[in-house]
């Protein structure tokens, strides 16, 4: 019997009060207290569509983030962020992250970018991710050397969460299918075991998305994490193997479009997955990340989930 | 012609009152009367500081418009405006979702290009560059429901790419190509065509081409390309078969950071047998930090050498600069030209 659950899978979008706040704030026409409320009402209000829709993952939706990679940026002292740098194949922009020398980490400056509860779900970058998207000035060219290193200081900041770490922790890793690793992987297996010894009591998640996760679903399902997620509409899965105990997370939104998704068809396309990968649990959420969208457009397609769990559940 | 003629390359920030009231001397602003819409005053302040700053080629900062993709689709039937998307940071953009075929409702660049020549005079129309959103960016920057809800295969990738196809080619054919004629046929000689998006998925630079020579081709103008944040180097060389592009005008100065000449994809460029001109980004549009004359007498003498032809390079910023406080454009540009200058004579002495 397959298990459905729901949660949405990176940030939401700012709500349209928020927008104008925050363009208020930087153009000096409202105090910071003011943008501080802004920010707390935007905050009830995802909360509250995420209360509505029953979703089993609560994000409070990183509406303070201002891209997937700024927390580690800001926190680490040996990196800092640098030039203005297109987010993938988006017309979203992130300050790329200069890394000078390994980072640290256990600063414990992470939790205040997190969300807390019982069913909250901690959305992070994927060490691999951080690393391609990171000039990591002291590795040559696009080694993948750094990446346990990267690995090494997120853990370590997960680690100085003591007893706050979230129950669910998700690692962002679009770079795994947009530009998969060549040859072994060994570096980003052995990320994700340093990743895994400071979660033991927390569910791992890597997502992947803006790609097809069909050629890196052998490396994904090496991974000490217990559900490997990819974008449903753009991953080719006829050929793929069982997976050896994941969970799989399937992309069920598409965030590139305000067209709704129609359960049915969805829903049908995800038996076909679960089936080839033989997963016996499956997150339902929207792939790539809902900020792609205006809020009341992400809001709407958001329905989709509680409406395909409940289809896939008959 | 003078070696590294200077030219702005977009959008500037809305002026208030107050700005105009406080520039207007230094600027030199004439027939700023009283009782003339912002819009206008606006539209002759950007075109007098610009000229003030000693750039060669201008516009007017695009002062009559709200944003590069909201300007176009407010005249544009079919789409609908769904709110706002982030681009970075605390910076948005307003999207429309495309509901129905496209089609031009009116040139939407008519008045205020009409508007812009009167304020230059006809004489110096040759100095104007016109930017203007590709049909790329339109689609890209835009919720495309309609062509996608009559795809069969939508859920896959080939059914998006073929609702992506569908829409482009509709906007270049029926928006943009009828936009561009009218402008033409109003006077305008220099065009640029906008296509920030262009690098958001480079296996579809053929289709960013294909709209682009749609647009573009037969029309008696010269015309250029503006990209920007892209790896350029996975535009190549699809991008090339844009014939009817005269130039590549191209961010740069982001990138180029100590230990890291960002001018170097321009030997690369030169290794194609590209010999069109190059648009240099020699200016950081999202920092306030002030670029030394030095830097930018640099960056254009480096880019020479990799492209090995210094007759080929027109400055400017790497972008708009709408994001920036006045004092910063103003001391940015008036660095830009006095670099080039200096380019000038140190490529003169050898």
């Amino acid at each position: 019997m397959t298990t459905y659950r729901t949660g949405v899978t990176g940030p939401f979008p700012r709500t349209e009060a928020l927008v104008q706040a925050t363009r208020d704030l930087d153009r000096g026409r409202i105090s910071p207290e003011a943008g501080e409320a802004a920010f707390v009402r935007a905050e009830a209000e995802v909360a509250a569509v995420e209360e509505r829709l029953a979703l089993d993952a609560r994000t409070g939706g990183y509406l303070r983030w201002p891209d997937l990679l700024r927390p580690f940026t800001e926190i680490w002292p040996e990196v800092s962020a640098g030039p203005l740098t297109r987010f993938f194949e988006t017309n979203s922009f992130y300050r790329q992250p200069i890394v000078r020398s390994p980072p640290q980490g256990g600063r414990g400056r992470l939790g205040r970018w997190l969300p807390k509860g019982p069913n909250a779900r901690a959305i992070l970058p994927g060490p691999y991710t951080f690393r391609r998207l990171a000039e990591v000035s002291y590795a040559p060219d696009m080694s993948n050397a750094p990446v346990a290193e990267i690995a090494a200081a997120m853990a370590a900041e997960l680690l100085s969460l003591g007893p706050n770490v979230p129950p669910q922790v998700q690692f962002q890793e679009p770079m795994l299918v947009y530009d998969p690793p060549s040859g072994e992987s060994a570096e980003v297996v052995t990320a994700y075991r340093l990743l895994a010894d400071a979660l033991p009591n927390s569910e791992k998640l890597v997502w992947t998305y803006f790609g097809d996760a069909g050629p890196v679903l052998r490396l994904l399902g090496r991974l000490p994490v217990e559900v490997v997620g990819f974008d449903l509409f753009e991953s080719t899965l006829d050929h793929a193997e069982k997976l050896s105990g994941h969970g799989i997370g399937a992309g069920v939104i598409d965030s590139r479009s305000t067209l709704a998704e129609e359960p049915a068809e969805v829903a049908r396309l995800v038996r076909s997955a679960e089936t080839t990968l033989g997963a016996s649990t499956v997150w339902l959420g929207p792939s790539p990340p809902l900020d792609l969208l205006p809020f009341n457009a992400a809001v709407e397609k958001l329905a989709l989930l509680p409406a395909l769990a409940e289809e896939l559940r008959r | 012609m003078t070696v590294f003629p200077t030219q702005e390359i977009g959008s500037l920030p809305k002026a208030t009152p107050e700005t105009i009231d406080a520039w207007s001397a230094r600027v030199r602003l004439e027939h700023d009367t009283p009782g003339t819409p912002l819009a206008e005053r606006r539209s002759r302040f950007n075109l007098a500081l610009l000229r003030a700053a000693g750039l060669d080629r201008i516009y007017d900062g695009e002062a009559h418009r709200i944003e590069m993709s909201e300007h176009p689709f407010r005249s544009i039937r079919g789409a609908e405006f769904v709110g706002h998307v982030r681009s970075f940071d605390n910076k948005y953009f307003r999207k429309a979702a495309v509901r129905a075929p496209v089609a031009l409702d009116h040139p939407y660049h008519r008045d205020e290009f009409r508007s812009v020549l009167a304020s230059v005079g006809s004489s110096r129309a040759d100095a104007l560059k016109v930017p203007v959103t590709g049909a790329y960016t339109l689609s890209e920057w835009t919720f495309n429901d309609y062509y996608l809800g009559r795809q069969p295969d939508r859920y896959h990738r080939a059914g998006r790419a073929s609702a992506q196809r569908e829409l482009v080619l509709a906007i270049a054919r029926d928006v943009l190509r009828p936009t561009l004629q009218d402008l033409v046929g109003l006077g305008a000689r220099l065009i640029q065509i906008d296509e920030p998006a262009l690098g958001t998925h480079p296996d579809e630079t053929a289709l960013a081409v294909d709209g682009f020579e749609t647009a573009v081709r037969g029309l008696d103008a010269e015309f250029t390309m503006h990209l920007c944040y892209s790896d350029y180097p996975r535009l190549l060389p699809a991008i090339l078969e844009a014939r009817s592009c005269r130039e590549w005008a191209l961010e740069f100065a982001n990138r180029d950071v100590p230990g890291r000449d960002a001018y170097a994809l321009l030997a690369e460029l030169r290794e194609y047998g590209d010999t069109r001109r190059i648009g240099l980004g020699v200016l950081d549009v999202h920092r306030d930090a002030i670029e030394p004359v030095a830097l930018v007498t640099d960056r254009i003498l480096r880019a020479s050498r990799h492209l090995g032809d210094p007759d080929r390079i027109r400055v400017n910023p790497d972008c708009g600069l709408r994001t920036r406080s006045w004092d910063v454009i103003w001391a940015k540009l008036t660095h830009m030209t006095q670099g080039a200058a200096k380019a000038r004579e140190q490529l003169a002495t050898g």
